[in-house]
């Protein structure tokens, strides 16, 4: 494009300056109201046993982690399946599935 | 072929002229929505009011979401014609600078919006008897800039998703996201000067936010306009 | 696993034996933070998960403004896969936040800048997926737009929501690290960061097969 790159330019100025606006903000902010007591100071009674909480954070992040691995490598096979009967049915040898880098 | 500002905007206007036209004849998309923006206005005031009196603050929210579904309504609906003989088409096809029909097909949009927002500000001020023109400029200002910040970023998507699939219900879903800090903005800065004890400053905060949103994301859609709309 | 070259496989060993032996050393040897105690823990990997959220929405971001504008396919490919990874890494965050706030706070959604700022993204970031899916064909330029759109709003929604939370009860205090919990964490960053570009790579990996697969089939098409 023509003026593309003026455009850009314009673009990434605008958002520094952007980024910069938030620090002005902090200035104007009305003081925050406290209203929740942090859990040090509430009693014994009143807290949440934190455990169950703290491992179903644990699982949960390692379940969705590892299930996307399994996913991924589930297509991964599927797809490197087929290109390699594709490939084998019409004999060609330049194409095929390679291994190298990714 | 180096295209001169004058040019930019008599494309701007002669495409935006177009729109008002073909309005101008039905104005099937103007009542249809300003009724459809009654009708939230009206729901929401089932939802928000307790025994008589709105819930604190409530006036201001309803209007900007009454405005947004309104808006996205009016968005789809105004570029539904576009598909019509393949009209998109043609207009791209036209030997002119492409960000300009755009800014023709925004001007088109917002000319819309402010018709449908003061059907909106009269219902609310009707209903709960909201002084909303107490600090006009301000007000103004900041209604015709969450105007120009919705109308840029949903003319934008509609325009993309024209021949699109799915275009009805992923126009909401992709504007939405998007478009909060206006509504945020709108609401808050509605709310700064209505409510009992005004913040004037906040206002203008506020203000301040939606106007540099407005110039961020109108130079982000002219310099995209171009590669999303070619096929 | 299948499928995954020799070097994916060794460095998926290599972070799954770092987080595995992290986790126990976590949770026996850092000390309980003072105003909230053991459930600070998830915090070890709740904020790396947030910092691996963000990092994928402006490669998705930058990508998706290559693609748009160079038309390079390897960056539309790019761009896929992070926004994938920024909705998994996202979700594992929104999932995890509401447990930490629920336990130190009392409330499942503290309504703070960052829980605000991450949900937001999150569904821009489902909506570019939806949009890909379901847009039909050249969905992928529109969707470009939407990544670069949404990476583009993220300071304008973060002062926007920050700005608008001040003006209510401040519901989250956040501690600064002491440094004997530095240490864990920060190898916690290093791990997560590892565990995204393995997915990152492998997910690659797949998009460029697929359509190695897709030209295959197209140039048999023709025979």
């Amino acid at each position: 494009m023509r003026y593309s790159w003026g455009r850009s330019v314009l673009v990434v100025v605008l958002l520094i300056i952007g980024s910069q606006f938030t620090v002005f903000v902090e200035a104007i902010q009305p003081a925050p109201v406290e209203e929740f007591v942090p859990i040090g100071e509430l009693p014994e009674e009143d807290r949440l046993p934190a455990a169950p909480f703290l491992i179903a954070a644990y699982s949960i992040v390692w379940i969705l982690a590892f299930g996307y691995f399994w996913m991924l490598s589930r297509r991964l096979s599927a797809v490197e399946r087929e290109l390699v009967t594709l490939t084998k049915r019409h004999g060609d040898a330049t194409g095929g599935a390679s291994e190298s880098s990714f | 072929m180096a295209v001169s500002l004058v040019d930019f905007f008599r494309v701007a206007w002669l495409v935006m002229r177009k729109d008002v036209r073909i309005e101008s004849r039905s104005r099937e998309v103007l009542y249809t929505t300003s009724f459809f923006a009654a009708s939230c206005v009206l729901v929401f005031s089932f939802a928000f009011v307790r025994a008589g009196r709105p819930v604190d603050g409530a006036e201001a929210g309803i209007v900007w979401v009454a405005l947004a579904y309104a808006g996205q309504l009016a968005l789809g609906r105004a570029f539904e014609r576009e598909l019509h003989q393949d009209a998109l088409r043609g207009l791209l096809l036209a030997p002119v600078e492409r960000a300009a029909i755009f800014v023709g097909k925004l001007l088109g949009i917002m000319l819309l919006m402010v018709l449908v927002e003061a059907v909106v500000i009269f219902f609310v001020s009707l209903f709960f008897s909201t002084a909303f023109f107490e600090y006009p400029v301000l007000f103004v200002g900041l209604l015709a800039s969450g105007t120009i910040g919705f109308a840029v970023v949903g003319t934008l998507f509609a325009a993309m998703l024209t021949r699109a699939k799915s275009r009805a219900v992923l126009l909401p879903v992709l504007l939405y996201p998007v478009t909060v800090p206006v509504l945020i903005a709108g609401v808050n800065g509605t709310l700064s000067l209505i409510q009992a004890d005004p913040n004037l400053d906040l206002a203008r905060f506020w203000l301040a936010l939606v106007t540099f949103f407005d110039v961020v994301f109108l130079t982000l859609a002219l310099w995209t306009f171009e590669p999303l709309m070619t096929e | 696993m299948t499928g995954m070259s020799r070097r994916t496989q060794t460095l998926l060993i290599i972070v799954g034996a770092v987080m595995f032996a992290v986790a126990p050393l976590l949770i026996a040897l850092a000390p309980n933070e003072a105003t909230m105690g053991l459930v600070a823990k998830i915090v070890y990997f709740h904020v790396p998960v947030w910092f691996m959220m963000f990092l994928a929405v402006f490669i998705c971001g930058i990508a998706s403004g290559v693609y748009l504008f160079k038309g390079l396919p390897e960056a539309d490919r790019l761009a896929v896969s992070a926004a994938e990874l920024a909705v998994l890494f996202g979700f594992m965050g929104l999932t995890t936040g509401p447990l930490w706030a629920r336990v130190s706070w009392g409330v499942w959604w503290p309504w703070d800048v960052r829980t605000t700022l991450a949900l937001i993204l999150e569904m821009n970031f489902v909506a570019y997926l939806l949009l890909r899916k379901y847009g039909g064909p050249g969905a992928e330029k529109l969707a470009a737009g939407v990544a670069l759109f949404g990476m583009f709003n993220v300071p304008f929604v973060y002062v926007s929501v920050n700005v608008w939370r001040t003006l209510h009860p401040e519901t989250t205090v956040v501690p600064t690290l002491p440094a004997a919990m530095a240490g864990p964490f920060w190898w916690c960053v290093v791990a997560y960061l590892t565990l995204f570009l393995v997915m990152l790579g492998g997910r690659r990996r797949l998009e460029d097969q697929r359509a190695k697969l897709d030209e295959l089939r197209f140039a048999y098409e023709e025979e």
